[in-house]
């Protein structure tokens, strides 16, 4: 059976990269990541949001790493095969680190449902739909708007010093 | 397609020459500036004729009539002369800029050329006649044009406009130097390939090489840095348009000073800054100078001048624009703050720091908004443009004498000479601009009134000695032997030493483009990438420093 152009287009449309961030399952359309690499360094920066890990080198690019299960308010125990997903957003690039790729499947549109009316308020902003694939159900989550929110400054500086009276 | 880009980029410069011509002209009315007015004008007709732009041509046309007219002593080339030239070029410039985006563009030109035609009709004996008696036109044309002038530009961002490919003029030395440069650069590399092809690394050829490599490298880094440095002049120029332009509007006389145009500066900075100076330039006429029979009787010369200059220090470039009107109002200023909540009526504050509270948003001591300027929203856009660049503004004035900014500006934006510190554990780069000098607190008397608060005397004055990690906070990677050095740095009047852990060296770093919220976070002001290829933040010693004044007082 010959695939046309047409079908090659709308499946690219649901193609999602899956992944994990402990025990739950994520999926983000395959369009919105750039790169999949192994993690590389990545170097704490001070002032920073609890869900902002840090900035890493990337060929010679300096991207910023989000915490997602951080962000996502999830719980997650040490990661096994830590990953790092780039993504271009609005204001330059951002990653974020998850668990480990499952796959790189489609999920037609009948396999996707509406998110549970339970499900956080945070996480609903993100997720927009659970999709079931292989006998398992995945979050379908918009990991660019999510990173473009990210905040990653934390307020204005503070410094710890007592300076009651004194002026110079 | 291609033509007409090209011919748009040559008319955009063009025009840029005919404005120049033209201000030329206004100071000395010689058959020379004419001359040059009507080549241009007719090069002008003539290509955008070439390229299907008739109603372009044909405008050109009676501009071309026109100054026929005056280079055969028909005309009188008195100011009304010299606006309706300059208004044209206005058009001319909007309608070229327009082109770019729609080729089919073409503006409603009928009132302007009637404006012309009448000019040119007139003989030489009224020199006011034609453009300022058409009171009821003259009211429409004006208000416009600073309506459209105002509220935009302000918005700094804003400077891509619609030349997505944007081009620069280079010289042509710069350009062959570098493909000297690269020339040899090649020559060099095939000798170290070849040894690793024949994996001979120890010949004396092969160091020499090396050696030599580094050598152009380092000139090739030079000349491709320059590359985007321009002159200052084609900015004054605008500047000097701008003034010249509201001078006459306001009715007030203007002469315009203009030193230090050689002066280089990175284009993406000129771009940028551009629209902050116009602001200042038209708040000075503005609301600075006094219209022409105040000064007379306040015994100044009737023209006030405004003197834009360009100086080059070493690390940076200052545009300094005074003028010789009334001076900041001191104590105006203070109480629009005290009544905007920016201060309070029995704060003590130096004169110099109550003038820095106009780049505060809403604060406008203009007695009534003007069109033109004193929305009160103007100086503070200005004050954060510039110091998005990571420059800064100063201001002195004196009632009664004049007001002076000088605004200074990294020559760059790329590079930066850094030193490199370490604090716990991690590398930081500081710009060397932003420090005044690196002292270790061994050799120092430290004098302590509470546990953490620390000076030293240096050289007579008292220093606040602060750890630079309280203000960038992060977990400790043990302490390692720490150098007991610090950092002084500067900034209005306050001076603070940080101590770090150690001085790691110097070095050259490029600012990374990066995610611009990384760009944002609190005491820094950007990323680079170390010799080592590790990542490092750097750091922002002034927004620290101005941080800790607002705690302090």
């Amino acid at each position: 059976m010959e695939a046309s152009i047409e079908d090659d287009l709308e499946e690219s449309n649901n193609k999602f990269i899956i992944f994990q961030l402990g025990d739950n399952s994520f999926a983000a359309k395959l369009t919105e990541v750039r790169e999949v690499v192994e993690l590389p360094k990545i170097k704490q920066v001070p002032n920073t949001s609890t869900s902002f890990i840090g900035v890493c080198n990337l060929r010679g690019q300096i991207i910023g790493v989000v915490d997602l299960s951080k962000k996502l308010e999830i719980i997650t125990p040490e990661f096994e095969r830590p990953v790092l997903l780039v993504l271009d957003t609005e204001s330059g690039p951002l990653s974020c680190i998850v668990d480990k790729i499952n796959s790189v499947s489609i999920i037609e549109d009948n396999q996707i449902q509406k998110p549970p009316k339970a499900m956080e308020s945070i996480s609903r902003q993100y997720i927009f739909g659970v999709g079931k694939l292989n006998d398992n159900l995945v979050s379908l989550i918009r990991l660019n708007d999510l990173l473009s929110q990210e905040d990653i400054a934390n307020i204005q500086i503070t410094t710890n010093t007592d300076l009651k009276g004194v002026s110079n | 397609m291609d033509f007409l880009l090209t011919f748009l980029e040559e008319a955009t410069e063009m025009l840029e020459y005919w404005e120049a011509s033209c201000l030329k002209l206004e100071d000395s009315n010689t058959i020379e500036n004419l001359n040059d007015l009507f080549r241009i004008a007719h090069n002008l007709k003539g290509s955008s004729k070439s390229v299907g732009l008739t109603n372009y041509s044909d405008f050109v046309h009676k501009l071309e009539d026109l100054l026929v007219k005056a280079k055969d002593h028909l005309l009188d080339t008195s100011p009304a002369f010299i606006a309706i030239l300059l208004k044209s070029q206005k058009v001319l410039v909007d309608w070229t800029e327009q082109l770019f985006e729609d080729p089919q563009y073409c503006p409603e030109t009928s009132i302007m050329i009637e404006k012309i035609l009448h000019f040119k009709e007139q003989s030489c004996t009224s020199p006011s006649f034609g453009f300022f008696e058409d009171s009821d036109h003259n009211k429409e044309k004006p208000h416009p044009q600073i309506q459209d002038q105002t509220p935009a530009p302000l918005d700094h961002k804003n400077h891509h406009g619609h030349k997505g490919n944007e081009t620069i003029r280079v010289p042509l030395g710069k350009l062959d130097s570098i493909i000297r440069l690269v020339g040899e650069l090649t020559i060099q590399h095939s000798i170290i390939f070849a040894a690793k092809k024949n994996n001979s690394f120890t010949s004396n050829s092969i160091y020499e090489a090396i050696d030599l490599a580094d050598k152009i490298i380092n000139d090739l880094q030079n000349e491709a840095m320059s590359l985007r440095m321009q002159p200052l002049e084609g900015l004054f120029q605008r500047l000097e348009r701008v003034g010249k332009d509201l001078g006459r509007e306001l009715n007030k006389s203007i002469k315009v000073v203009v030193k230090g145009e050689s002066v280089e500066l990175d284009k993406t900075v000129i771009d940028l800054v551009k629209d902050p100076l116009i602001h200042i330039i038209r708040n000075a006429i503005d609301h600075g100078v006094e219209p022409p029979e105040e000064r007379k009787s306040l015994n100044k010369a009737e023209k006030a001048t405004i003197t834009i200059e360009g100086i080059q220090t070493p690390t940076n470039v200052s545009i300094i624009i005074s003028d010789d009107g009334r001076g900041l109002n001191r104590d105006r200023i203070f109480k629009k703050a005290v009544q905007s909540g920016l201060c309070n009526e029995d704060d003590e504050m130096k004169d110099k720091d109550i003038y820095q509270l106009i780049f505060h948003s809403g604060l406008s001591t203009a007695a009534e908004v003007t069109e033109v300027s004193g929305r009160g929203v103007g100086m503070d856009v200005v004050y954060n443009c510039v110091s998005d660049l990571g420059g800064d503004i100063e201001i002195d004035t004196k009632p009664g004498h004049g007001t002076t900014m000088k605004i200074s500006l990294p020559s760059t934006l790329s590079v930066l000479d850094a030193v490199i510190i370490s604090l716990n554990g991690s590398f930081y780069a500081l710009p060397l601009q932003d420090i005044k000098e690196i002292v270790h607190l061994s050799d120092f008397q430290i004098y302590s009134t509470t546990s953490s608060h620390k000076m030293i005397n240096l050289r007579d004055n008292v220093v606040n000695v602060m750890a630079l990690s309280h203000f960038l906070p992060c977990e400790e990677y043990g302490s390692e032997n720490k150098d007991n050095v610090a950092i002084v740095a500067k900034h209005s009047d306050r001076i603070i030493a940080f101590e770090v852990d150690k001085i790691a060296g110097q070095q050259v770093i490029f600012i990374h483009d990066t995610n611009e919220k990384l760009t944002k976070i609190p005491g820094f002001s950007g990323t680079t990438i170390l010799m080592s290829g590790e990542p490092a933040m750097i750091v922002n010693l002034p927004e620290i420093i101005k941080s800790y004044n607002l705690k302090a007082a």
